[in-house]
């Protein structure tokens, strides 16, 4: 029964009770029956009261920079300070006093977390110390990522994970890199897993998995991006597959695709690897520098087995649940065929054709799920799907137009009548 | 979690955020007060060169810095620099070395690029923050004053075991704030006469 429910009728007890419609003693095995459900947070009060502490820090740093100029060295030291112990004063408030709040507790969080942030920042002004931001980055994250711990927060672990992934896409235009930032990443790793197997994806996990998710596979492209073509590949297909065996562990309950970024996230993924490969000479490109680029050094390599490792432990933990998942089975097989272009052992046009039968295939269960199942969202995705995997084969075919413009009247005209035979039976 | 739990798990994280920006600052601190001081010129710059944010990139002069032909340096590869003070009381950059020198002080720094005989480093002390108001009258003081014809600025550095801390800017033999703060006096005094 609702909270507002339950709340409405032990208002009414008193009234009752007075009219003689109940005695108390009926009363009062109505209110054990009911009990009243612990207050939630409402997601209005959250946004304001972090928005609200965020405007206080900012306000603060502004009258702070106002006089920055004016201030000595000594004084300008200990104002550099000003930020983290803000932050931690209302962190260690609210765990003090609020421990049940979760806008407090988030609240405090978030100023921790800038504060950290800031206070490194005010202290290379201080003492002009020249910029390496991956160095700044890594250790103000590492000095955040803890308080998502401390304070069962999801806002710290989204800030980390939107910096790196900022960081991650303009690393290799940089000067500077650092391979290893998507380590930093996995931190959260535990509090997500712990979050996902209580079966209550509340909005804190989701929050965290729609930031996370992409930066884990942007900060390990970047790692792999000045290695060979097909190391890539092989990691992010890999990381592709970890995130749908994640996604049918923990999330496949949920109706609402919003509740599901990992499914997504790993879809996305792999259909943006297969597109590349699914032509002619896709296996061909990927190892076609092989020549010029060193050796894969390795901590890559390490890093692959690890991937690896932790893909076929969901596979047996899915298998042991009976959960299986086609898309994570593609991913296998697609990585399995870049294993096999590494070494040498894939024909040259097996590879494209695997991989055009994976995305058809792909795309044809997703339409019979959408009609079995009378939903739209795999029966569109089916079809775009197909109808992706059908113009890229136009592209490097010599049909004629006539047969190419035939073929998209089919297809478009295949994905309206599918949808309106959909919608008509289930308003039906 | 259980509370104590919690507490402590509070205090090891702030301790540790307090010192980490503890640690920055002393051993910063720590190289002012006790580092050996040098003067560095700045060398000449381009007029059109962009002000990057809220600091003003300094210019060293010696660097690139020489190297010997058959050492391969990587861009990102730390490298240490030995400081020597020449005649007219001005420390030079001497050189690139893999390792510390045994005697004398040095700067660490990473390699930008690196050539056949010559590598351009990262200095630690390339830059010189100011707030945005105040920042483009350094960069002008600085570019005015760092030209081929008229060089009057230089930067004052502590170093300490390799690590450098920028103390100072220097313009006319006046710290750049102190400059500037003359130089608008003295306009407005010729203002006020006419």
């Amino acid at each position: 029964m609702e909270r507002r429910h339950v709340l409405w009728l032990h208002q009414q007890l008193p009234d009752l009770i007075r009219r003689d419609i109940l005695s108390a003693d009926t009363a009062d095995a109505l209110r054990r029956h009911y009990p009243l459900p612990p207050a939630r947070t409402g997601l209005g009060t959250l946004i304001v009261a972090v928005l609200g502490s965020l405007l206080v820090g900012l306000g603060i740093v502004l009258l702070v920079a106002h006089n920055w100029d004016d201030f000595s060295r000594t004084v300008r030291t200990l104002i550099s300070f000003a930020p983290l112990l803000f932050g931690q004063g209302v962190l260690g408030w609210a765990l003090a006093r609020r421990p049940d709040s979760l806008a407090a507790r988030e609240s405090g969080a978030v100023l921790a977390t800038l504060g950290v942030f800031a206070s490194i920042a005010l202290i290379g002004q201080t003492y002009h110390m020249y910029g390496n931001l991956p160095g700044y980055l890594l250790t103000c994250s590492l000095l955040a990522l803890p308080l998502v711990y401390l304070a069962d927060a999801a806002l710290p672990g989204a800030i980390v994970s939107a910096v790196l992934a900022s960081w991650a896409v303009v690393a290799p235009f940089s000067r500077d890199t650092r391979p290893l930032l998507w380590g930093v990443l996995l931190l959260v790793l535990p509090w997500l897993v712990a979050r996902l197997r209580r079966g209550e994806p509340h909005w804190q996990p989701l929050l965290v998995l729609w930031v996370w998710a992409p930066a884990l596979a942007l900060a390990l492209a970047q790692g792999f991006v000045r290695l060979q073509a097909v190391d890539l590949s092989l990691a992010l297909t890999l990381l592709a597959g970890i995130y749908l065996l994640a996604d049918r562990l923990w999330l496949d309950a949920e109706p609402s695709a919003w509740k599901r970024p990992l499914r997504l996230g790993g879809m996305l993924l792999l259909v943006g690897l297969m597109v590349p490969l699914s032509f002619d000479d896709g296996f061909h490109e990927l190892t076609r520098f092989h020549s010029y680029i060193r050796d894969t050094p390795l901590s890559a390599r390490a890093l692959q087995w690890g991937q690896a490792a932790a893909l076929g432990g969901l596979l047996a933990w899915c298998g042991r649940r009976g959960r299986f998942s086609l898309w994570a089975g593609a991913a296998t097989v697609l990585a399995l065929l870049l294993l096999a272009s590494r070494w040498g052992l894939l024909p040259e046009t097996a590879g494209a054709l695997v991989v055009n039968l994976l995305l058809a295939g792909l795309g044809a269960l997703s339409i019979r799920s959408g009609l079995r199942s009378e939903r739209l969202g795999p029966l569109n995705g089916g079809l775009l799907l197909v109808a992706l995997t059908i113009a890229l084969r136009f592209f490097d075919s010599e049909l004629p137009f006539l047969f190419k413009g035939l073929a998209f009247i089919v297809i478009g005209g295949a994905m309206i009548a599918l949808n309106l035979w959909v919608r008509r039976r289930r308003t039906a | 979690m259980s509370s104590r739990m919690r507490w402590g798990l509070f205090l090891l994280v702030a301790l540790s955020q307090l010192g980490i920006c503890g640690w920055m600052i002393g051993s910063r601190q720590l190289t002012l007060a006790e580092g050996h001081p040098y003067k560095l010129r700045t060398a000449p710059v381009d007029p059109y060169d962009p002000f990057q944010g809220r600091y003003a990139q300094l210019r060293i002069e010696g660097n690139p810095v020489e190297k010997p032909k058959e050492m391969a340096l990587e861009r990102g590869q730390v490298v240490y620099v030995p400081l020597t003070v020449a005649a007219d009381g001005f420390a030079r950059l001497d050189g690139v070395r893999l390792t510390p020198p045994e005697a004398g002080d040095y700067v660490r720094a990473t390699v930008r690029y690196s050539g056949s005989t010559e590598a351009t480093l990262e200095l630690p002390f390339e830059r010189y923050y100011a707030n945005e108001k105040l920042a483009p009258e350094i960069e002008r003081a600085y570019w005015q004053n760092s030209r081929r014809d008229k060089r009057n600025a230089y930067i004052l550095i502590h170093t300490r075991g390799g690590q450098a801390v920028l103390e100072e800017l220097f313009i006319d033999e006046l710290p750049v704030r102190e400059f500037l703060r003359r130089q608008a006096a003295a306009s407005g005094d010729a203002q006020g006469r006419e």
